[in-house]
């Protein structure tokens, strides 16, 4: 059975499994394969930048290091915020529940959208009461984090007359850009004789 | 950073305008307990020569390969293993772990189901942004109560003049739309119904305008998307 998130609006709490929705889920996707000259299928490696050096698929790691360039344990490393003051971790959304709060289309429009999740119910009843929440073209913002972390990301709920959907990622802050110029530029008749048009001294 | 697209209005009229797109980044940085700050580094762990796919077809077996690995450390390149990478290139190898020279490439191309329905040659999209013939509003156009269920917009651009010709131009373009409380798709080709592509080699993306005007200022987004909201779980 998958896992429930319980998500909160208003006073009312509705139970749902999230699965996340792709492009391969959709369309189908595609592979690539690379054959050599004698129709063999070739693998494909990593050459690195001295030019000889080549590194198979799960040859190169991410490693954290301190300033002597060990390698540290992940396990002992403090988050700090900008300011030094200590990150604290935010819960995942199955761990505790998730309050919507109304938002704007203009809000969710704003959201580069990083992953979405389709929700299914096991009761039905639960979906038409949360349909309910939904009219009008409402949509609903929250944190999300799948799995527990300091920075959550954005997300939106929405529906679309058959199926909920959530989209996470950032939410952009674009700003209004005016021109600069302060006051337009008023070109007055004057009054020249074509004497002054001295073309000599050009 | 911000780049040059070439954009034609309803009106027909064209310019080159700028499109600069947004990233976040975190706020978190890690310390180590002596208040540190620490640092993310690629580090080579072996070579292709160390690699499994080499060391299982020199060994043949796996529980040969297990006894090599415990009496010579194959595994391990004692003056490369531990090095910074800091850049690497795509190479096809082939069965003999050597590079190819020639490669045919050939796509499989699968349906939700997991058949094979196509087998092509790749074509790699060529950008179309900055062409001689300027990008163009289709007329199509999605109200926005309509279009936030619709599309999955997984990028946007924010579209910005370079002088006060382009103000006015975009200003224009914005404005039409905040009134129509519509996104209008644009595009590549004669109607601007093509999907748009920013670089060679990049993909292919069904664009949207957005204008917002607020007092002397206009915001104009250009939404990218290649994914419809559609249920994968009826499908």
């Amino acid at each position: 059975m998958a896992r429930l998130v319980k998500f909160n609006i208003g006073t009312e709490s509705f139970d749902a499994a999230i699965n996340k929705l792709d492009r391969d889920k959709v369309y189908g996707w595609i592979e690539t394969v690379a054959t050599d000259s004698a129709g063999n299928t070739c693998l494909t490696a990593s050459l690195l930048n001295d030019g000889r050096t080549m590194v198979g698929s799960g040859g190169i790691a991410q490693k954290t290091l301190d300033s002597n360039n060990v390698e540290v344990d992940k396990s002992t490393l403090v988050a700090k915020l900008p300011d030094m003051s200590l990150a604290v971790l935010q819960p995942s959304i199955y761990e505790q529940p998730v309050t919507l709060i109304l938002a704007s289309i203009e809000d969710l429009l704003d959201l580069d959208v990083t992953a979405v999740y389709e929700l299914t119910f096991d009761d039905l009843e639960i979906k038409s009461k949360m349909q309910s929440k939904f009219l009008g073209n409402a949509v609903y913002s929250f944190p999300f984090n799948y799995r527990s972390d300091y920075e959550a990301a954005d997300a939106f709920m929405l529906f679309n007359g058959s199926v909920f959907f959530i989209l996470t990622g950032n939410k952009n802050q674009f700003k209004f850009l005016t021109n600069e110029i302060s006051e337009p530029i008023v070109v007055e008749e004057t009054e020249v004789s074509e004497e002054e048009l001295d073309f000599g001294m050009l | 950073m911000a780049k040059f697209i070439h954009i034609s209005d309803t009106k027909g009229r064209d310019a080159n305008v700028l499109f600069t797109g947004f990233s976040k980044k975190s706020k978190i940085k890690y310390f180590t307990p002596n208040d540190e700050e620490v640092q993310t580094l690629r580090v080579l762990k072996t070579t292709l020569n160390g690699s499994y796919e080499k060391l299982i077809k020199q060994c043949g077996s796996e529980p040969e390969l297990a006894k090599l690995l415990i009496s010579q450390d194959p595994e391990i390149d004692f003056f490369q293993t531990g090095l910074f990478v800091n850049g690497s290139t795509k190479v096809f190898v082939n069965s003999d772990f050597q590079p190819c020279i020639t490669v045919n490439l050939k796509e499989l191309v699968y349906d939700v189901q997991g058949l094979l329905k196509e087998e092509r040659t790749p074509k790699e999209m060529q950008g179309n942004i900055l062409e001689e013939v300027a990008i163009k509003p289709s007329g199509k156009l999605f109200p926005k109560s309509e279009v936030y269920a619709k599309f999955v917009f997984s990028k946007k651009y924010q579209l910005s003049h370079v002088n006060g010709l382009t103000f006015d131009f975009l200003y224009q373009l914005s404005k039409e739309l905040d009134e129509k409380k519509s996104l209008m798709l644009i595009g590549s080709g004669e109607k601007g119904v093509g999907p748009l592509v920013f670089q060679n080699g990049g993909k292919a993306y069904r664009a949207f305008l957005e204008g917002r005007i607020k007092e002397n200022g206009y915001i104009l987004i250009l939404h990218l998307s290649n994914l419809e909201l559609k249920s994968a779980i009826t499908q």
